[in-house]
């Protein structure tokens, strides 16, 4: 009897291991934006073949958002314009080749950009907290002019995480920044086929083919240039109309405030 | 035979001016059209608001109906974009 149980749990063993093997965990996130309007989408990001694969739906926005609307106070009337697509972005961290690819939207462009890969470091705050019934511990770190917090379950054996987030020493559960403008809550871990995830990545693979593509340093020298695309947005903008003179110079305000190659202050 | 043919066309000439009637009602208060314009990034949520104005519409009216336009119109050099694939959850 003792031999017929050890071999059924040896068998198991060599069943469940073959499907961990041909199943590759997705992680997914409930992803907050607060930097403007804020919204809400979904986030899907796994490993497979040592490059990171994340991509998002498409973008709900909090509030409704009407073409026109009425100023209640002044009475003017505001007209509601949004860059190209739907909201739904990618990120491709390719370890081997040191590259990453990020799919971004201005103006009426939708613009893939290609950096050098960024390696996050993790320092312990010495905090420990239990998120969504998960024993985490905080960490931080700091990437292009904001801190960020995290909480991970070191019990697994994860090191990716949403968006350009990677080097966790464990399962990154909650991810945030100081100011509270961007969070990224993990709401499920699930497993999916080798072939249900190779034909994803040829499906991204050739929708990404479809982008226009630059450097990313181009591409923030053209979301400098151009209001983050407003001025591109409005450039059809009727000649009866005049834009009034503002004196106030824009500032960034997007996921990343300062790069690398950019003057310390 | 020189009035007879001048009366006709003085008669048309009046039927011809007369026809340019104009049916816009000028709004005397009226000055000038403001409308502020909302630009907001799709994937980040990002936005941006410009104010504009336009000295060539006549009345509050006229000022409504081009910010009416402007909402429905196709100022935006916008085309038909392929959408993003997302890996379907599990469940």
């Amino acid at each position: 009897m003792r031999f017929f149980l050890l071999f059924i749990t040896f068998f198991s063993q060599i069943y469940l291991f073959g499907q961990n093997n041909d199943s590759i965990p997705v992680l997914e996130y409930e992803v907050n934006y607060n930097l403007g309007k804020a919204l809400v989408k979904k986030g899907y990001v796994f490993n497979y073949k040592k490059n990171t694969y994340y991509h998002t739906s498409k973008t709900v926005f909090l509030e409704d958002i009407e073409k026109l609307s009425i100023d209640e106070v002044t009475g003017i009337p505001n007209v509601n314009v949004f860059s190209a697509g739907d909201g739904s972005d990618f990120n491709i961290s390719y370890k081997q080749k040191n590259e990453h690819i990020t799919k971004h939207s201005i103006g009426y462009e939708l613009i893939k950009t290609t950096e050098v890969l960024q390696t996050f470091i993790w320092k312990p705050t010495g905090i420990k907290k239990i998120v969504n019934g998960r024993q985490c511990v905080e960490l931080t770190s700091y990437f292009r002019g904001r801190t960020y917090l995290a909480l991970v379950d070191l019990s697994v054996p994860i090191d990716f995480g949403p968006w350009k987030f990677n080097s966790f020493p464990g399962l990154p559960v909650l991810i945030y920044d100081t100011e509270n403008k961007l969070k990224w809550t993990l709401t499920n871990v699930s497993k999916e086929s080798d072939q249900k995830i190779k034909k994803f990545i040829l499906e991204l693979k050739d929708y990404s083919k479809s982008l226009k593509e630059m450097t990313l340093k181009d591409f923030i020298d053209l979301y400098d240039k151009t209001n983050n695309g407003y001025d591109m947005a409005t450039s059809k903008m009727p000649r009866d109309y005049q834009r009034e003179k503002s004196f106030k110079k824009r500032k960034r305000g997007g996921l990343e405030l300062k790069f690398e190659w950019e003057a310390k202050d | 035979m020189k009035k007879l043919f001048l009366l006709p066309m003085l008669c048309l000439l009046f039927l011809v001016m007369s026809s340019f009637s104009s049916t816009e009602v000028l709004d005397e208060d009226f000055s000038t059209c403001w409308v502020t314009l909302t630009y907001t990034n799709m994937n980040t949520g990002e936005s941006h608001t410009e104010t504009y104005y336009s000295n060539s519409r006549t009345s509050g009216a006229d000022c409504a109906a081009g910010a009416q336009a402007l909402a429905n119109g196709d100022f935006m050099n916008s085309s038909d974009f392929r959408r993003s694939p997302v890996l379907a959850p599990a469940f």
